[in-house]
């Protein structure tokens, strides 16, 4: 059945289809009406879940995991603030290895206050242990939903997982969306398993407890490894979604990235203008490709680098603000890219931070500043290409203060 | 032979009055419960790396957030039509009163079926002493060297102001008196709360054989009284005989030592208070056995 | 006192039966809290009337037996805390300093 809806409504019958059993969240601008429709659901009883109208974020999460350490299927939604307010039990979480399924509608965080969308919330959280999609579009941000779902509850994962939609750009924006039939749903998604620990009087367990030096590594790294088997988990998952609901997804979506030398690689619902660009700057005979990434946890470093290794010019739009250090999708791409000869030209740039729009201006302003300037001032800091007077960046570099005493910037040390 | 659910030797003090109340509880409850450990003294009954003293589940949760791990393990059972398991918090003052009293205030407005003891060592004991929102009136703590300048928040009357339908207050020294409340409180189709007094052998100064004896002078002096509210109506359940000057309670021990006589005055006239107050409310009084 | 492995969740396997460590405490143990000990409870047998009062004031439950023989009290937990003997209501419970054995 197709329908129109927006993509925090998506999220919601994503999490309807895959029949969670308890919901608890908490308001929060843009993410509330998924809280709302979820609510409704319970209310009317097409969602047989029990919801926790918690009072905040954080007991959003730590209710959430309660329930989730019962063996059920529990899912939250935040954004901004909200998961800021989570952090703390946002490790719980993954290091409790519960595969929790939390839609995030992306906002800024402050300060200043922002209602609207940037990636700096999810961001703060991406090596927490969390799996971390980003949907493009109102079907993504449906079908993520069990998604996440199945490659969290695997066996072999077991880890928390994020969907992440754009606020207002995804959560408020009304597109077609196909619902999936439930029994599809179910047959793809069948019950949650019995998972690696649980709260069950008739075989106690004392879970989460304070752990010393000599067992913290060993409780960690597992976690690591079972990262590490979310690509070929969520591999085997996107191709059965893709034979029983007809939509083929993949971790990194390379878009006539094959003969590029100029590749701009971005997350979200930016991608649809950036496919645009793409395609007008193509008729115009340019080599141009837009490298996506839907999985941004597990980073997929092999793939990036196999699809950005031909370029010359590779373009990062992070849609985070980077400050004193460079975006973290650009940090990522120059790590895969890292030892690879020639190097691809890397540039990145943060734009749309705070819920401003990137329009097709600001993409191709990114791409002529790097071609045009990249090498001349080399672009190791963070550059906001959608700044009003960005030229002053260049002024902002060259120029040093005035100050009457300076202390070396690097200290060389011989001996200790 | 074994006793109970929790192992005999674990890390807690000597004279530890928590791990008596805690054994209480649990023995009370039974195996048919989940329990929810808050960061505190009582994470010593959950575990350490490997190896945990207590037979019965138990989960770590967050300091602030006992009762909404609560709530959530409550809903988690609820969702699969399990209703015989008794799913209760313990926590502290500092995981109750301060840090957690958002979680608690949530939870207990919601109405989550939840049993939340809060074990009351009046201090931070677990960091080292530093003062809480239930350190008492006058009492030196790490962080209050000087002696605390003001009074305790009133835990009882904060959840009586949520419509609680149970909550009552207890003591070491009256363990029959717990494990009725401890029932009563399993049993109540809703959240329920009780607030133990917990004398702390380190963080107040007595020595370890004294945690009793001062958890019984705190009731015979008025300073803690045992009573429960259910659904609202007050019974005040151990009414001391003739109740002895809050002197004879403050004076054992060395957190009071550098205490004021306006602080005495003070507390002394708080009590006085109180119980005036609660013969004036017609609240039913028994059990003289104090 | 032993640990139950029985009766407790198995420790949690991959789908290939190789174990996953996960961050939970599987084993029930107890610690030898005797050792800790600087005052040992000694009961004088002929003070003693069975009332349990030690027993149910311990806060480590290692008193057993108080209302029908006599109060055994197990060492090799008892910490010494010396909650029993200030409890006894006939000062039948004497804390004698373990130096002195």
């Amino acid at each position: 059945m197709r329908q129109v809806m927006d993509g925090n409504t998506a999220v919601a019958y994503g999490a309807r289809l895959s029949r969670v059993q308890v919901v608890a969240a908490y308001p929060i601008t843009p993410q509330s009406t998924i809280a709302e429709v979820l609510a409704s659901f319970c209310d009317e009883g097409s969602l047989n879940a029990r919801y926790l109208r918690v009072e905040s974020e954080h007991s959003a999460m730590s209710a959430t995991v309660g329930a989730s350490y019962t063996g059920v299927r529990a899912f939250t939604a935040t954004a901004s603030v909200g998961l800021a307010l989570m952090m703390e039990v946002i490790g719980v979480a993954a290091g409790s290895r519960l595969p929790i399924v939390m839609a995030v509608a992306n906002r800024a965080l402050c300060s200043p206050w922002s209602l609207w969308c940037d990636h700096s919330d999810t961001m703060a959280m991406r090596d927490q242990g969390w799996i971390q999609m980003y949907a493009e579009n109102c079907q993504e941000a449906l079908d993520f939903v069990p998604l996440a779902y199945r490659i969290a509850e695997d066996p072999l994962v077991q880890l928390p997982a994020v969907v992440a939609i754009d606020g207002f750009f995804l959560s408020h924006m009304s597109d077609t969306v196909e619902i999936p039939e439930q029994e599809k749903v179910d047959s793809f998604l069948p019950p949650r398993g019995p998972g690696l620990m649980r709260m069950d009087p008739a075989a106690p367990v004392a879970a989460n407890v304070l752990t010393g030096p000599p067992f913290f590594t060993e409780a960690k790294y597992p976690m690591a490894e079972a990262m590490e088997r979310v690509p070929g988990v969520a591999g085997r998952a996107m191709a059965e979604f893709g034979r029983v609901f007809g939509r083929q997804y993949a971790q990194v979506v390379a878009y006539r990235c094959e003969d590029a030398d100029t590749a701009l690689v971005a997350m979200g619902s930016v991608c649809g203008t950036v496919h645009h660009v793409v395609d007008k700057l193509r008729s115009q005979g340019r080599k141009v490709g837009l490298l996506r990434l839907v999985m941004f946890r597990p980073f997929p470093y092999d793939e990036v680098r196999a699809a950005l290794v031909r370029a010359k010019n590779v373009i990062v739009l992070d849609r985070t603000p980077a400050v004193g250090t460079v975006g973290p999708l650009q940090a990522e791409v120059r790590t895969a890219l890292y030892g690879t000869n020639p190097p691809p030209e890397v540039s990145g740039f943060v734009a749309g931070i705070g819920g401003r729009d990137i329009p097709e201006a600001t993409v191709l302003r990114a791409m002529e500043e790097a071609l045009a300037a990249a090498s001349a001032i080399g672009r190791a800091g963070p550059a906001f290409v959608d700044a009003p007077a960005l030229e002053n960046w260049v002024d902002v570099i060259r120029s040093a203060p005035a100050a009457t005493a300076v202390a070396p910037a690097v200290v060389e040390v011989k001996s200790r | 032979m074994k006793k109970g659910f929790l192992a005999h030797g674990m890390t807690t003090c000597a004279g530890c009055t928590m791990e008596l109340i805690a054994r209480t509880v649990f023995d009370t409850l039974g195996e048919k419960t989940i329990v929810v450990i808050p960061p505190g003294c009582a994470a010593i009954l959950a575990g350490y790396s490997l190896e945990t003293p207590l037979e019965l589940p138990v989960v770590m949760s967050n300091l602030e957030a006992t009762a909404a791990f609560a709530a959530g393990i409550r809903a988690g059972l609820e969702a699969q039509g399990k209703n015989d398991v008794n799913v209760l918090g313990f926590a502290g003052d500092g995981g109750t009163a301060d840090i957690g009293l958002q979680s608690l205030s949530g939870a207990v407005e919601r109405g989550d079926r939840i049993l939340y003891v809060c074990y009351d060592n009046e201090a931070y004991m677990n960091t080292g002493i530093q003062g809480s929102g239930s350190t008492p009136l006058g009492a030196w703590t790490t962080t209050t060297p000087g002696g605390k300048a003001s009074r305790r928040k009133d835990l009882g009357l904060i959840m009586d102001a949520h419509g609680i339908p149970y909550v009552a207050t207890a003591s070491p020294a009256y363990l029959e008196d717990l494990a009725k409340k401890v029932a009563k409180a399993a049993a109540t189709p809703g959240p329920s709360f009780i607030h133990v007094h917990t004398p702390c052998p380190t963080g107040w100064r007595f020595p370890t054989a004294k945690g009793i004896e001062i958890a019984r002078l705190a009731v015979r002096t008025g300073m803690w009284v045992i009573y429960e509210r259910v659904n609202g109506v007050l019974e005040v359940n151990i009414k001391p005989a003739k109740r002895l000057p809050v002197t004879e309670y403050l004076k054992t021990q060395g957190r009071f030592a550098g205490i004021g006589e306006e602080q005495v005055a003070a507390m002394q006239a708080d009590v006085d208070r109180t119980w005036s107050q609660l013969a004036a409310s017609g609240e039913v009084l028994q059990s003289a056995g104090a | 006192m032993p640990a139950t492995p029985n009766k407790r969740l198995p420790r949690p396997v991959l789908p290939d039966g190789r174990p996953i460590k996960v961050p939970a405490a599987f084993a029930v143990v107890s610690v030898e809290t005797g050792a800790w000990r600087l005052e040992r409870p000694v009961v004088d047998l002929t003070r003693c009337n069975r009332c349990g009062i030690c027993e149910r004031y311990c806060p480590l439950q290692v008193i057993t037996e108080s209302r029908t023989t006599v109060p055994r009290i197990d060492l090799t937990y008892c910490k010494g805390c010396g909650v029993c003997a200030n409890e006894c209501p006939r000062v039948a419970i004497a804390m004698v300093a373990e130096s002195e054995e």
